[in-house]
């Protein structure tokens, strides 16, 4: 492990016992982090695939009820009935803090009927497909909102894991090593000090 | 009214054309094919093949089926005597096709374009006179009331910005229209289409707005005067259960259509089902023009089976093209 390039000095090594002691406490905080976004990661994981399944089996089932009105109509008939949408949708984005990952929180409300077309030119399969559509609009953007929160916890959790991992295998090593070499050097210079001062009094003795 | 001696030569006609309609076995092959590939093949061996190559990609199906309908369309138009009862046939579409302007104008206005390729040739009126008549602002030779009905309804949205009112209004303003060539055609059973088409048209609308939760006060605009059910009947309707809905209607032709929808108990599935329904409903009304040598109604009977014979194919091809459960599919198919 390579250790750093410092001066073996005291002064050096109190810096870097503290050092050290800040690095493992850091370590510590941060695998904890890593554990808690991990675990607050796979609850999500597990709810948004829930939530995807249950809405991809609704969309089939919208897709279905249009195709219904597709095939019993002229194209150009059906787009024109939804040229003009009597429908208005609204979103508000917030944020929510989660393990200081910032993830957004969509608010959607809709205002006036998906009802903006005439009955004459128009069928009944429309309206049953354009209520579903309707109604799984807030879910679909719910489902995006927890997608994108998931995104960015997963890149959180690579970030921490990426700061754990250096810690844990480069940093508080590479101090540790150089602690050790320091102190290696120290208890030599005080070796080489005893013996320099050993050999200074046998030469006052000798004469 | 044109004299009914003059349709010998018409209903003999319209006989021999009649055997060019799709019978049973060529839907039911069409309905077997593994792919659209293989459905337009089928679709080859039929009278729809003249406007096959024309088509750029199978996918666009549904030009072949405007094509034929249109063609029929203009065919008749040369031999009928009385031109209005195709005129009255095509007449949607005019309205089709005057909402698609109307409403390009409005998304025009709001920095959207103009969508001209929603318009469709099927209308009496040529489409390119049409865009000329609503972009000039000159609605004076516009016939069918338009020449009326669209100002009207530019001002309508001007003071509403509701564009389902001015919706309303034109819906109002067609069955009118339909009413008056009705009558000017002096035949009994074009008046009883019309009054069979009328009452269909208000009870798929009544059921529609039951499912919106409509309040009783708004239906009334939706409704269309004319039927053999008064509208005032039929509002009365809507705050009783749908189940009751058969019993109560008894007394017309239409109530007894609806006897079996009594089954269904979700709104979403009978409005479905309903269209149907409703459709076999005017086939009856018109099927008993078919024995008369000389009736003018062979004309719409005529009409008629040919737009159920494309509404089939239109469901069938829809069904392979998007790889739908064929048997669900199955249940839409109208019988002539």
């Amino acid at each position: 492990m390579a250790r750093l390039n410092i001066n073996p000095n005291r002064m050096e090594l109190t810096r870097l016992k503290r050092r050290v002691v800040v690095a493992k406490r850091g370590h510590k905080l941060l695998k904890d982090k890593q554990d808690a976004l991990i675990k607050a990661f796979l609850d999500r994981a597990r709810e948004a695939k829930d939530l995807r399944e249950s809405l991809e089996e609704e969309l089939m089932e919208c897709y279905k009820s249009f195709l219904l009105a597709r095939a019993q109509t002229l194209p150009v008939m059906l787009e024109q009935a939804l040229m003009i949408s009597g429908s208005r949708v609204n979103l508000d984005v917030t944020t929510q803090n989660v393990m200081s990952v910032v993830v957004p929180v969509y608010d959607v409300r809709q205002e006036g009927s998906t009802l903006n077309y005439g009955l004459a030119t128009s069928l009944g399969s429309l309206d049953v497909a354009l209520e579903r559509f309707s109604e799984i609009i807030s879910k679909l953007i719910d489902l995006a909102s927890k997608e994108k929160a998931i995104k960015l916890m997963a890149k959180e959790i690579e970030k921490t894991r990426r700061r754990v991992n250096a810690l844990e295998h480069v940093m508080i090593p590479a101090f540790v090593e150089t602690i050790k070499y320091i102190t290696m050097k120290l208890d030599e210079q005080e070796r080489s000090n005893t013996s320099r001062l050993m050999k200074i009094k046998e030469i006052v003795r000798s004469h | 009214m044109v004299p009914s001696e003059r349709y010998a030569y018409t209903v003999a006609r319209l006989r021999a054309m009649e055997n060019r309609l799709l019978d049973e076995s060529v839907l039911q092959r069409l309905f077997d094919s593994e792919d659209l590939d293989s459905a337009m093949k089928v679709l080859g061996e039929t009278p729809y093949s003249s406007w096959l190559v024309e088509l750029k990609s199978n996918a666009d199906f549904d030009k072949v089926l405007e094509a034929e309908l249109n063609y029929i369309y203009q065919e008749l138009e040369k031999f009928v005597p009385d031109v209005r009862l195709v005129q009255i046939a095509r007449l949607p579409y005019d309205f089709h096709n005057v909402k698609v302007l109307l409403k390009s104008q409005i998304l025009q206005r709001e920095g959207g374009e103009r969508r001209f390729d929603l318009l469709t040739p099927l209308g009496n009126i040529d489409t390119d006179d049409l865009i000329l008549a609503v972009e000039s602002e000159d609605y004076r030779l516009l016939p069918f009331g338009l020449h009326r009905a669209v100002p009207r309804s530019v001002l309508l949205f001007e003071q509403t910005h509701d564009i389902l009112e001015v919706e309303k209004y034109l819906d109002s303003v067609l069955f009118m229209e339909m009413t008056k060539i009705a009558e000017a055609s002096g035949v009994d059973t074009v008046w009883n289409w019309l009054k069979g088409k009328i009452d269909s048209e208000n009870l798929r609308n009544l059921l529609r707005l039951k499912r919106f939760d409509m309040d009783p006060s708004g239906i009334s605009p939706f409704l269309h005067e004319g039927g053999f059910v008064s509208t005032e009947k039929l509002v009365g309707l809507i705050g009783e259960p749908v189940e009751s809905w058969s019993r109560d209607l008894s007394f017309a032709d239409i109530g007894l259509t609806l006897h079996h929808l009594q089954e269904v108990s979700d709104l979403g599935s009978l409005i479905v089902q309903i269209e149907k329904v409703l459709d076999e409903y005017i086939s009856r009304i018109l099927y008993k023009s078919r024995y008369g040598a000389f009736s003018p109604e062979n004309v719409l009977h005529f009409l008629w089976l040919k737009e159920m014979e494309t509404k089939n194919l239109r469901i069938i091809l829809v069904a392979i093209a998007n790889h739908t459960d064929k048997e669900v599919v199955r249940g839409l198919l109208r019988r002539g």
